[in-house]
């Protein structure tokens, strides 16, 4: 909202520099966002919360400037309103929740013109189009006591009546903005004994419109219910400087007063007479409700506020302040509707004594009651952690995407699996809840490759989202990684592109790392129905044998996929998610500490011949079955295919490490061993020596 | 040409001395190489005793064979061990001699990853509340309109809703959800599972929220909040502040100066914003700081009677919250004057944290 400082300084002598004046006010809860000199005055821009209606308006903000500054308050002098005798306007509130008060004034006899320099002078000051002097004088008691008003032409109405009432289905409105809106029972107008003439609070009919011709004028000032308003202002689409302060609250006891100050100013600018004295409509007036107060209770702000100074805060505030001791009764002035229970006192006090004159503290049962060791969250945000340092230590970067996505790149994704879309999203690139990380991985691999970027090596921990046939929707944790194009090397190696395997062995090591062990991969069986963005034959996955879906998929992202992402065609990119919890959710048991060798260990190396489909975890499994305690390790040192080797059938070299730790295997016992572990390798899997 | 045992066992002798004393005097790799083309070579001498093989009597054969088997290893592992040798001299001799290593040279960097900037704020964050003896607490993005507003005392209808514009889902279901549009539905979460057994406790709850905000420089429908909440008897306003600065001169360094201005929140009462001293004229007006001095940091104040209400708390319980956004946070700490940076992981952007 704009404020004159000019206009505010006909109700407040301030004696402070606008400088200081913007930031008492700042610091009072008033946010002065802007100032400028305009001419001889100053312009203040501020922001008003939405518990202070009572700011939206220059004297309403002048009252806050005497209570802070202790100086007076000069309100303009607003004389009873003499009329001259006459019929009164008929005027009828049929919904007295949605309408509490109507006070309607006859005037006739008026010119309408052109507005006098001070009243479009300051209608001007804040930001408002002078149009003539009857509707300036209806916005300038806006802005000086933040009631809205509405004048009529009291010629054009029917049978000269007013009604405050719901609209009726098919009714309609022609605003004075030019539009004819539809009308239904939720929106309540104002009507003469035929027809609608105004949206109620917010803005009136192009037919009773006040016109260089009017003599008459019915002046308006009402209260309309704040939820009404919001709901016809939502409704119809439209909003005004009236609505918005129906819509926050308006102060129903001033009707009266505001009624009388637009219409003696009226009369000033314009000429005429009242008629007939004002019509005054109201529903019974709400009791006034004092709140209990205790003057230990400011207690809570930490500073010892004495109960006098307690007072004077309360009574520069308009309060009313009853009873003595621990039992005051704080009774808040009518445009005080926030202030409903001790806590808002609080907030009062607080602000008047200054945010910044209490104390610094630390609260004293310091520290608190805290479990010491983490609960099964808190182990899952630690685990998480590890996670990360684990994936950022073997070199990825850690991304963060867009939660929403775009349904067409899960399209792309070739993505069938029900998700969950928006009601209401800001554009179709971010309609839907991700339910994978992967479309984010993809998108991230493109945008960095076609930046010119040699390689992409990145992880993601974050959320996927899955809808339930009923109730809530499951959120999970999942990680994602996404290796493509050259790995990053140190400057003495030359650069090599990632490989599927180095995806596995980042994963396999982060398990190990976490006390979890490497997953159970598993070439997928049938790839193209469940992953159909892999290139066939790539695609791995892990499950727990309790899971039915596997927990975990890795694999070669086809060049049709990438090519859908903008991924050129010649980059192999590895992708992978994993639904980790599951995996390494749970702090792991820490691992028996192995005694180191007093001995050097023995190694032997074996090389054999076995058919394509014979995996890597079958031959370990046979070398750890029969060399039993005494193979420390074993490792696969190379693999071959090519001329020497039968077709269907691929070369593997192992290194096996024997050791019993405190003693020296002699010759025989390794050779025996080595023996029993070639010939075990030979009829399980038909493996041959090379 | 017919020969005897004796013989070509008086050759091997010979042999044996011969390469002993040459592999003693060889004193670099190339020298031995010679001796070891020189005896055990295609051409050598040890084949050459080979050749003579079929010139000794049959009887006398296998015993010679084995003998130049054994010569063969015993030689070659002779070699070997020379090599080994004259190795770790030259070596000991190179580490010994002044070095003529361009220093200048760069180092070889291992190759590490990058941790998210928004991750390492938070974690800067939780760890600076961590030592304040405050817990780290999570809750689900997909929020119900209870959680996220009518338990924090954000009526529906209210204009105070509006500054809580909000993504809904569209679900069949009767149940309506919605992403939450900041961290505190948590609160409302954790006191309704803490209501049986009313305890102090002091949480920090970070997390992603949304609003349906266009995306450009300075807006983004997510980004990322720590909600923090403090249940405790007789804490005070003031106990707000001091933890606030704590925080905000742990975070922004100790010359930091906290300002704390009247405002309103639903859930608190009293409210207030926070503004730091700016970080980068120290308070005296810049450009980021838009001439204030000030910069908007976080929103806190006092836990609403209606918020314990709501989670059937006892209404002597008294409380103080406060939520700070960490993409803001980031921003400031870095200079980054765009927020989708955040989130689109351009590897040369990441690289730099």
């Amino acid at each position: 909202m704009k404020l004159s400082l000019q206009w505010l300084k006909q109700y407040v002598a301030v004696r402070w520099t606008p400088q200081q004046l913007a930031e008492r006010l700042t610091l009072a809860g008033l946010e002065i966002t802007d100032r400028r000199v305009v001419g001889d005055d100053v312009l203040l821009e501020c922001e008003v919360t939405p518990n202070r209606p009572d700011w939206l308006s220059h004297i309403g903000v002048a009252r806050e400037l005497a209570a802070l500054s202790g100086a007076p308050l000069r309100l303009p002098a607003v004389p009873p309103m003499t009329a001259a005798p006459g019929r009164r306007p008929v005027i009828t509130v049929k919904d007295h929740k949605a309408c509490r008060r109507y006070v309607g004034t006859l005037i006739e006899g008026v010119a309408v013109g052109p507005s006098p320099a001070w009243l479009r002078q300051r209608v001007e000051s804040v930001g408002l189009r002078s149009i003539n002097n009857v509707v300036d004088v209806t916005n300038f008691v806006l802005f000086e006591l933040g009631q809205p008003l509405h004048a009529f032409d009291a010629d054009r109405l029917a049978k000269g009546r007013i009604a405050v009432r719901r609209g009726v289905a098919g009714e309609t409105l022609t605003t004075i903005d030019g539009v004819t809106r539809r009308l239904d029972p939720t929106i309540l107008v104002i009507a003469d004994a035929d027809r609608p003439i105004a949206l109620a609070g917010l803005m009136g009919g192009q037919a009773t419109e006040v016109t260089a011709a009017t003599r008459r004028v019915l002046l308006e000032s009402a209260w309309f219910d704040p939820l009404v308003t919001r709901r016809c202002s939502r409704t119809l689409g439209l909003a005004s400087d009236s609505s918005y302060r129906f819509e926050r609250g308006v102060d129903v006891e001033q009707a009266a007063t505001a009624a009388r100050r637009a219409a003696a100013l009226i009369v000033e600018v314009a000429g005429g007479r009242v008629v007939g004295g004002p019509v005054d409509r109201r529903a019974a007036r709400a009791k006034s409700r004092p709140i209990a107060w205790d003057p230990a209770m400011a207690a809570a702000l930490g500073a010892p506020i004495p109960s006098s100074k307690q007072r004077t805060v309360f009574e520069r505030l308009a309060c009313r302040v009853d009873g003595h001791g621990a039992r005051w009764r704080v009774t808040p002035p009518s445009f005080r509707a926030d202030l409903k229970q001790p806590a808002d006192l609080l907030e009062e006090l607080a602000r008047l004594w200054g945010y910044d004159r209490l104390p610094v503290t630390l609260p004293r049962s310091y520290p608190s009651l805290r479990a010491a060791a983490p609960d099964a969250a808190e182990t899952l945000r630690l685990r998480e952690s590890r996670l990360r340092d684990t994936l950022v230590a073997a070199g990825l970067d850690e991304t963060m995407t867009y939660s929403l996505i775009s349904p067409a790149h899960l399209q792309q994704f070739l993505w069938t699996a029900p998700v969950l879309p928006l009601r209401n999203p800001l554009s179709q690139d971010h309609s839907v809840l991700r339910p994978t990380l992967l479309v984010g991985a993809l998108e991230t691999v493109a945008r960095n490759l076609n930046r010119r970027a040699a390689g992409v090596s990145v992880f993601e921990l974050g959320r996927t989202y899955h809808g339930a046939e009923t109730g809530r929707p499951e959120e999970r944790r999942r990680l994602a990684i996404a290796l493509a194009g050259l790995r990053p090397s140190s400057c003495d190696a030359k650069p090599t592109p990632w490989t599927l395997f180095h995806a596995k062995g980042i994963l396999d090591e982060a398990g190990r790392r976490l006390g979890a062990g490497p997953l159970a991969w598993e070439p997928a069986a049938h790839a193209a129905d469940l992953r159909p963005w892999c290139r066939p034959g790539t695609d791995l996955i892990a499950a727990p044998a309790s899971a039915a879906v596997p927990n975990a998929v890795l694999g070669v992202v086809s060049v049709a996929v990438a090519g859908r992402f903008d991924i050129p065609e010649t980059v192999e990119v590895i992708v992978g998610e994993v639904d980790w919890p599951s995996w390494l959710g749970a702090a792991a048991p820490p691992q028996p500490f192995q005694p180191l060798p007093k001995v050097a260990p023995v190694t032997r190396d074996i090389a054999l011949l076995v058919d394509e489909s014979v995996g890597h975890a079958q031959v370990l499994q046979v070398i750890r079955n029969v060399g039993g305690p005494l193979v420390t390790r074993a490792t696969l040192f190379d693999q071959y295919r090519g001329a020497q080797v039968p077709t269907g059938r691929k070369g593997l070299a192992y290194t096996i490490t024997y050791s019993a730790g405190d003693r020296t295997l002699t010759d025989e016992e390794v050779a025996a061993l080595h023996t029993a572990i070639r010939d075990a390798l030979h009829t399980r899997l038909q493996a041959t020596l090379r | 040409m017919p020969t005897d045992l004796a013989s070509v066992q008086s050759r091997l002798t010979a042999l044996q001395q011969a390469i002993e004393a040459e592999l003693a005097q060889a004193q670099d790799a190339g020298a031995l190489e010679q001796v070891r083309v020189k005896y055990l070579g295609r051409r050598g001498a040890l084949q050459a005793c080979w050749s003579a093989l079929p010139q000794v009597p049959p009887e006398d054969r296998p015993r010679l064979g084995q003998q130049l088997n054994a010569l063969k290893t015993q030689w070659t592992e002779a070699v070997r061990a020379r090599v080994a040798t004259v190795m770790s001299q030259a070596v000991v001799e190179h580490l010994r001699s002044p070095s003529t290593l361009d220093r200048t040279l760069p180092g070889h960097p291992p190759v590490l990853g990058h941790r998210h900037p928004i991750t390492q704020v938070v974690d800067e964050v939780l760890g600076v509340f961590e030592r304040l003896g405050f817990a780290v607490v999570e809750g689900p993005e997909i929020e119900t309109p209870f959680h996220n507003f009518d338990a924090l005392n954000i009526p529906p209808d209210h204009p105070s809703r509006e500054s809580f514009d909000t993504f809904f889902l569209s679900s069949p279901a009767a149940d309506e959800y919605l992403l939450r549009s900041h961290t505190s539905p948590v609160q409302v979460r954790y006191l309704e599972q803490h209501a049986g057994a009313p305890r102090p406790f002091r949480i920090v709850v970070p997390g992603r929220v949304y609003r349906p905000d266009a995306l450009d420089a300075s807006h983004c429908f997510q980004f990322h909040q720590i909600e923090g909440l403090v249940v405790e008897p007789g804490v005070t306003f003031a106990d707000l502040k001091g933890l606030l600065t704590a925080f905000a001169q742990a975070v922004f360094g100790p010359a930091t100066r906290l300002r704390f201005r009247p405002h309103f929140f639903p859930f608190t009462e009293p409210s207030a914003e926070a503004d730091i001293s700016c970080i980068f004229c120290r308070g005296h007006g810049c450009r980021v700081c838009g001439h204030k001095g000030w910069l908007e940091i976080l929103g806190a104040g006092m836990v609403h009677p209606r918020v314990f209400a709501a989670t059937a708390w006892p209404s002597t319980s008294r409380g103080l919250a406060f939520g700070l956004g960490i993409e803001r946070i980031a921003m400031l700490k870095y200079g980054i004057d765009d927020i989708r940076l955040f989130f689109e992981n351009d590897v040369r952007f990441l690289h730099q944290f």
